[in-house]
């Protein structure tokens, strides 16, 4: 007959403790799921800001590769020497090749400067 | 009612107050002042308590709540991309690369107060050996290293800035061995010019905090350096960034991309021959400009000696300068162009207006001679231009006055600015002609007694060659959006100076300089083109008045001379085995023009040998080889 409250509050308190128990789970995961995305952005983050860098490094090298002064340096490594007059090729229009009809011009109207991709970088 | 209010009934209790009522349930009366007592410390402890709420919450809240952000929240500065500058094709001359600085916090290396009382410092053993680990990385003593760990009061000691990136795997590499405790690596961007020396004082330069200091990288710093960015974050009391705390980044602003005038190649191109001459003539140095007509666009500005930008403590500070906007010079006859051009656009002569030009004049108490001594002589006055006839210049500026010959050098730009967008540009020198004596007319007519930019002179040869119409020159293109198109910039302003006729006949004039027997440029002719320009000779201005013994040799012309594409000037300085412009920087403009010409696919306009001559005789080689067999080997 005494314990007959106590029987009588175990499935309440049962029911209290899981809900506890059961929040505190619910918020652990929550937390690490957010954790696990923030740690991926935060990987992301680093990754782009590296390819950016590299993007940078590789512009400079390109750049470097290109002067005008590597370029003549190394002509002249390969026997090539400056003409003292130039020759030239008159074309009225474009050439045509292999039956292909007349090529379009190499470089289009208007201004030839270089793909600069700012909007990738 | 009534009993109630005629006051209790004698069998009634009054009522008990409900204080002695608390007491009375208690419990016995021993116990009740201890309970008293006890609700009296606790109301107490409550007050006390909801005061210091008070004074946490509402009083110091601020503070507080700075202060827990303080510990909580950290920030780091994302560094800011500094615009890069292309030439007028997108070659990039100029760009940010990142490099890794090494910096130790003294701090942790020294003597570290505990609550306890107690001081702890890392041994010197141990610091000793993390700047042995050091010093062959950062190319430093181990001594150097190991007093800046030393510092006192200090956070934040340099060790050595902006290596190259590849440095940092290897430092990252000890710091994950814990071999570096008290070293941090800090990224910093550096600028490069992947082209080396090439336009060095045109585009100037930037301090070791990537802050324009000179030539354009200083001019245009407000549109070249960006915005730095910053991440707000939260630590744990470790230190450790919180994963799921509150991150906040603003991403940095890179700076403006910058699109220049030059053309790399002919750029290039301009400073080899400008080299070539200052060694050939054991000069002190040169400068040549490359403009092309209509526009203003520079498409070379050539100082020698060069200065590399990456290394600008190579060169002496005042050679740092772009001479061919800051420094003036008497242009001597180079400027008899314009005298020329007055005097034809003021009806005073034609081409073939005849002069008795003697090889001396006296003009006032002073007199003028030509370059050499020649029998008194009848010459037209293209043939005056030809020769370079001082004495001849002198009697058309006669003609022409002082009043109309000073209007039409001011006219042509003397004495101002042409606005290129350049630090330090000089106006010239050009008194008012109220100012002028009465030996000013021949001498500012002949060159002398003026001083000008070789900026200067290549407008007043475009104004020529764009057919009366001076366009001023200009160094930067445009600018780079975001989608990596160019947004132009606007362009120069242009105004007439002369008459078209008028520039036609003066251009006619100076193409007989180059092409006609008399003719002092004619080691500027171009093969295959035609070309027009003006040889110049003068002494070089002591700073202290008067003339030095040295001369300044320069020649200024534009071609095609039919359809002028670009101007060319060049000046060289103090040449020692040759002094005459003609002999000096006429072939430096030949070699430029004519490569400048091809570059910008500019057709010849004389005949010169034709690809179509090699390519039939390559095929008659061919039909040769066939004919023979085998027996004749090609090489």
């Amino acid at each position: 007959m005494r314990d007959e409250p106590v029987r009588r509050r175990f499935p309440w308190v049962a029911l209290l403790v899981g809900l506890f128990v059961g929040s505190v789970f619910a918020a652990l995961t929550l937390s690490a799921l957010a954790a696990e995305d923030a740690v991926t952005a935060r990987q992301l983050q680093l990754e782009v800001t590296e390819a950016e860098r590299d993007y940078a490094q590789l512009v400079a090298e390109v750049a470097t590769l290109e002067s005008p002064e590597r370029i003549a340096r190394m002509a002249e490594e390969m026997g090539m020497v400056r003409t003292a007059v130039p020759r030239t090729l008159p074309v009225d229009r474009p050439l045509d090749v292999d039956g292909l009809g007349e090529q379009e011009p190499l470089l289009a109207e208007g201004d030839g400067i270089k793909p600069l991709l700012t909007e990738q970088r | 009612m009534t009993q109630g209010r005629s006051g209790a009934s004698p069998t009634t209790r009054p009522p008990i107050p409900p204080a002695q009522r608390l007491i009375q349930e208690l419990g016995p009366e021993g116990s009740r002042p201890r309970i008293l007592w006890a609700g009296i410390a606790l109301g107490v402890a409550l007050l006390l308590i909801a005061g210091q709420l008070v004074r946490v919450q509402l009083i110091l809240g601020d503070e507080y709540l700075e202060r827990g952000v303080s510990q909580r929240q950290h920030s780091v500065e994302l560094p800011t991309r500094r615009g890069r500058l292309y030439d007028r094709n997108g070659n990039v001359l100029a760009t940010d690369i990142d490099t890794v600085t090494v910096v130790v916090d003294p701090w942790f290396f020294g003597p570290q107060p505990r609550e306890d009382g107690t001081v702890v410092q890392l041994p010197e053993a141990e610091r000793i050996a993390i700047a042995e680990r050091l010093a062959p990385i950062v190319d430093r003593d181990v001594d150097w290293i190991s007093e800046r760990m030393l510092r006192p009061d200090s956070r934040f000691e340099y060790i050595r800035r902006q290596l190259p990136w590849e440095v940092r795997d290897e430092l990252l590499a000890l710091q994950a061995d814990n071999l570096l405790d008290g070293v941090h690596l800090v990224t910093e961007p550096v600028r490069t010019y992947p082209a080396g020396p090439m336009a060095g004082q045109v585009l100037g330069f930037t301090g070791i905090d990537n802050d324009g200091r000179h030539g354009l990288e200083h001019h245009h710093e407000d549109l070249l350096v960006g915005t730095p960015g910053r991440v707000d974050y939260e630590t744990a009391p470790g230190g450790l960034s919180i994963a799921a705390g509150e991150r906040i980044v603003t991403e940095a602003e890179p700076g403006t991309d910058l699109v220049l005038t030059l053309d790399q190649q002919v750029q290039w191109i301009a400073e080899q021959a400008a080299l070539r001459a200052v060694a050939e003539y054991e000069a002190a140095g040169a400068s040549v400009v490359v403009m092309e007509v209509g526009t203003g666009d520079v498409l070379a500005m050539a100082n020698v000696p060069v200065l590399d930008p990456a290394n600008p403590s190579g060169l002496e500070q005042e050679q740092w300068r772009n001479r061919a906007v800051t420094d003036v010079f008497e242009p001597g006859s180079v400027q008899k162009t314009v005298t020329a051009a007055a005097a034809l656009e003021e009806g005073v002569v034609t081409p073939d207006t005849v002069f008795t030009v003697e090889d001396a004049w006296k003009v006032g108490n002073k007199t003028f001679t030509d370059s050499h001594e020649h029998p008194t002589e009848e010459l037209t006055f293209t043939e005056i231009i030809e020769e370079s006839s001082n004495v001849g210049t002198i009697k058309v500026a006669q003609e022409l006055g002082d009043r109309r010959l000073g209007h039409w050098l001011h006219r042509f730009g003397y004495g101002q600015r042409t606005g290129i967008g350049f630090d330090a540009e000089s106006p010239g020198i050009l008194a008012p002609t109220d100012q002028w004596w009465n030996t000013s007319l021949p001498t500012i007519a002949i060159g002398h007694g003026v001083a000008v930019t070789l900026t200067q002179m290549a407008q007043v040869y475009g104004t020529i060659a764009n057919g009366g119409v001076l366009v001023a020159p200009r160094l930067v293109r445009g600018t780079v959006d975001a989608a990596g198109n160019l947004v132009p910039a606007d362009p120069s302003p242009a105004r007439r100076v002369v008459s078209a006729a008028t520039a036609n006949k003066v251009g006619s004039i100076l193409g007989s300089v180059i092409s006609g027997e008399r003719g002092t440029g004619s080691r500027a002719r171009i093969p295959g083109y035609s070309a027009a320009g003006k040889t110049g000779t003068a002494l070089k201005v002591s700073p202290n008045g008067g003339y030095t013994s040295e001369y300044i040799a320069s020649f200024v012309g534009f071609a095609p001379a039919e359809n002028p594409r670009i101007v060319v000037a060049v000046m060289v300085d103090e040449p020692q085995t040759a002094i005459y412009g003609g002999i000096v920087a006429a072939p430096v403009f030949s070699e430029v023009a004519g490569a400048a010409l091809q570059r910008l696919n500019v057709l010849p306009t004389s005949p010169i040998r034709p690809l179509t001559d090699d390519l039939a005789a390559a095929a008659d080689l061919r039909a040769m080889l066939e004919e023979t067999g085998p027996g004749l080997e090609q090489p």
